[in-house]
């Protein structure tokens, strides 16, 4: 997982493989127990240092784009390892600045396209200000938001088919 | 009723006797009684001297009942002696070999349980009470109740028997009622006659009334479970195969037999080890894998993420980390101060849940259902159900009887609806969800949106105050779905009510908000919420399939209580 992110910053044609990537290792999963649990356990491993370090930069505020890369969920499991930061009043305060960050760093094409691909998984309460937050990108950015639709999630962009016109 | 005899040599076929065949039955004479059969069963030390007999598992606290007419035409003359103990150990084996409640383990150690049965003076002397003593006149027979462990060793307490009496009576009979089973096992009911003088038995009748508990679990200090003398009732016609996902550390994970590990929500655990298969997600301890950091004793580990400390162990526990090292969901249940730089977790014990001796009562598993936790009495709580069918959010308090919400005290009704963004994820399946939030409002801070208002403002996009969430779950039906932050809140003060959309969120009014918070006040926590009525409401937006039940990350639990099902 990180070394697919690591990839996607090299250009574009390698995002489009690596997100493949991503839904095919997720499709694994389902399909064989052994590739399930392995693939779990790296995922949440690997996602879950990324919080923790996450927590400590948040504390020294030494945040950057690239780690913001990192941070943002590529998949429902890690979305749901994000948001569970709410559960806890330690890691609260973390939540809620990641989350600016998410919105703030998607100046940054890359950032903004994993930030774009987060409408798959956005639930719920969250749901709620991350798409307030989408709407406010998408008219600041139109013309990136064009070319990165192409290439984001198939769910994620039935979720922001809404904004599809003002690509014609 | 007599399941453990099967085949052609067991005791009801061997001993079967026709009534027309009892001596003087066709002269007026005999055994004239019209509730016995044409064939009743026959003993005596001429032939068959163990009878009819019933093998049945029990649960501690179950109450047994057995009753037996009989027919006897003369007194007798008794001697003294025991020809009848190793007659009955026999019967028993064959029980045990042909019965469906007993275990495999004991099937396979019948010859071991023989031999030590035929040696415990307890059950010598039981199952032939009268053989020192020849006085009375009234054949050695008997209706005679033994209760033996899981591993079939005797059970002295409550085994008891009761002999015949009364000669050429039509409608003598034997009873034992009420029974009580001293611990989890089996309980042997049979009929027999040492002497004679042939005694015939019909119309045994054996009551068996459940007690609370319905399962007993013992563990090895990492969690293996002990098999031999855990135990669990067996099932009735209408409750199927029964199961416990709440074992060893009292929280849901499903035991995979093939492999031998327990998943729990975030690790798969190998108990014959004491370790996790998969790393700590925490890093809390200096092994990644180790179980409760080695300290079983002191320590739980719930969910695979967080050790806690050991509920039922004391009634207060620490442990200490360093603080903004752990995130997740496991530490949502502790108090925290963080001045020193350390985080301190304090748990008190809970109800229904130990690390060892885990006995699971119908109320303990109904606790689980309520979500009970944190040592709190059973009769504290609120619950929530919503309507789509009427728009209304009620509240209710919990006055902590499971089988029964009509006692459970109405608190008010509030607008309310799940009218959601076609955009949405979708509304809420009926069910029964546990809260996340459950003493206060989750609030977002001083988060504020774009406008520059605090989110959680009047006109903010939750509302004044904040919001209360259900606890992570999955949806049951097409992509089975993890939804995360489903919450109860108001939002924008200024919009009309109903057209305030959600991304699946449940909007009620601000002042249902206010009551919920009372009724927390008053009440205590806000244990779930209910849902039902949201596949015929009106609401917009898209309803998967229904179904109902209680629902965590796993999905849909299938069990509830028919005060649940009620609210459907």
């Amino acid at each position: 997982m990180i070394l697919s992110c690591k990839n996607n910053e090299s250009n574009n044609g390698i995002k489009i493989d690596t997100l493949k990537k991503t839904d095919s290792s997720i499709n694994q999963r389902h399909s064989n127990k052994e590739v399930m649990l392995d693939s779990q356990h790296l995922s949440k491993r690997d996602y879950t240092r990324i919080l923790k370090e996450a927590i400590s930069k948040i504390k020294i505020n030494k945040i950057d784009t690239e780690f913001i890369k990192l941070v943002i969920p590529l998949n429902e499991e890690e979305f749901g390892q994000f948001y569970g930061l709410t559960y806890n009043e330690n890691t609260k305060d973390t939540f809620f600045k990641l989350d600016q960050l998410f919105y703030k760093y998607s100046k940054n094409e890359d950032v903004f396209l994993k930030y774009l691909n987060l409408a798959e998984f956005a639930d719920g309460e969250y749901a709620e200000s991350y798409f307030e937050d989408i709407d406010v990108l998408i008219y600041e950015k139109k013309t990136l938001f064009c070319k990165l639709y192409k290439i984001i999630s198939t769910e994620a962009r039935e979720r922001l088919i809404d904004y599809k016109d003002l690509c014609k | 009723m007599f399941q453990s005899q099967m085949g052609a040599n067991n005791e009801v076929a061997q001993t079967r006797f026709a009534v027309s065949s009892i001596p003087g039955q066709g002269t007026g004479g005999g055994w004239q009684n019209a509730a016995i059969g044409n064939q009743v069963s026959r003993l005596s030390s001429l032939g068959k001297k163990a009878g009819p007999n019933s093998l049945l598992k029990v649960m501690a606290g179950d109450v047994l009942s057995a009753n037996v007419q009989y027919y006897y035409k003369n007194t007798v003359t008794n001697g003294t002696g025991n020809n009848l103990t190793t007659t009955i150990i026999g019967a028993l084996i064959q029980a045990i070999t042909g019965s469906s409640s007993t275990s495999s383990l004991a099937k396979n150690a019948t010859a071991n349980i023989s031999s030590n049965l035929n040696v415990d003076p307890l059950l010598v002397n039981k199952t032939a009470p009268d053989a020192a003593n020849a006085a009375g006149n009234a054949p050695k027979a008997y209706l005679t109740i033994l209760f033996f462990d899981e591993r079939f060793k005797y059970v002295e307490e409550s085994s008891t028997s009761l002999r015949v009496s009364q000669a050429n009576a039509a409608n003598a009979s034997l009873t034992l009622a009420n029974i009580k089973a001293p611990k989890n096992g089996y309980v042997y009911i049979y009929v027999s006659n040492e002497s004679n003088e042939y005694v015939y038995f019909d119309n045994l009748q054996v009551g068996h009334t459940r007690g609370r508990i319905i399962e007993e679990d013992h563990y090895y200090a990492f969690g293996l479970k002990i098999a031999a003398i855990s135990s669990r009732k067996l099932g009735d016609a209408n409750e199927g195969l029964l199961k416990n996902n709440y074992q060893y550390q009292g929280a849901f994970n499903e035991f995979d037999e093939d492999i031998g590990w327990n998943d729990f929500a975030l690790r798969n655990y190998d108990p014959q080890i004491g370790r996790w298969v998969q790393q700590d997600p925490f890093y809390q301890f200096h092994s990644p894998y180790i179980g409760m950091g080695n300290d079983p004793m002191n320590l739980i580990d719930p969910s695979g993420g967080i050790g806690i400390p050991c509920p039922g162990t004391s009634g207060l526990g620490i442990f200490i980390q360093k603080a903004g090292e752990v995130i997740g969901n496991g530490l949502s249940a502790l108090g925290s101060f963080s001045s020193l730089g350390l985080s301190i977790g304090v748990n008190a014990a809970r109800l229904g849940v130990g690390i060892a001796n885990n006995i699971t009562t119908q109320n303990g598993i109904d606790n689980q259902l309520m979500g009970l936790a944190s040592g709190e009495s059973n009769s504290q709580g609120i619950f929530l159900v919503f309507d789509g069918s009427e728009n209304k959010l009620s509240i209710y308090s919990d006055d902590g009887t499971d089988d029964d919400f009509g006692d459970d005290d109405f608190l008010g009704s509030y607008d309310a609806h799940n009218n959601v963004a076609s955009n949405s994820r979708g509304k809420w399946e009926d069910g029964i969800y546990d809260m996340q939030d459950q003493t206060k409002r989750f609030t977002h801070g001083n988060a504020k949106e774009k406008s520059g208002a605090l989110q959680d403002s009047p006109n903010g996009r939750y509302g004044k105050g904040g919001i209360y969430r259900a606890k992570p779950f999955k949806e049951t039906s097409g992509k089975r779905i993890q939804r995360s932050g489903m919450a109860i809140h108001a939002g924008r003060q200024y919009k009309p009510f109903l057209k305030r959309v959600t991304m699946g969120c449940i909007r009620t009014t601000q002042a249902g908000l206010t009551a919920i918070d009372d009724a927390i006040k008053n009440y205590g926590r806000l244990k779930r919420v209910i849902i039902k009525n949201n596949r015929i409401s009106t609401n917009s937006g898209k309803v998967s399939n229904i179904k109902f039940g209680v629902y965590n990350e796993k999905g849909l639990i299938e069990r509830f209580t028919d005060w649940i099902k009620s609210f459907f």
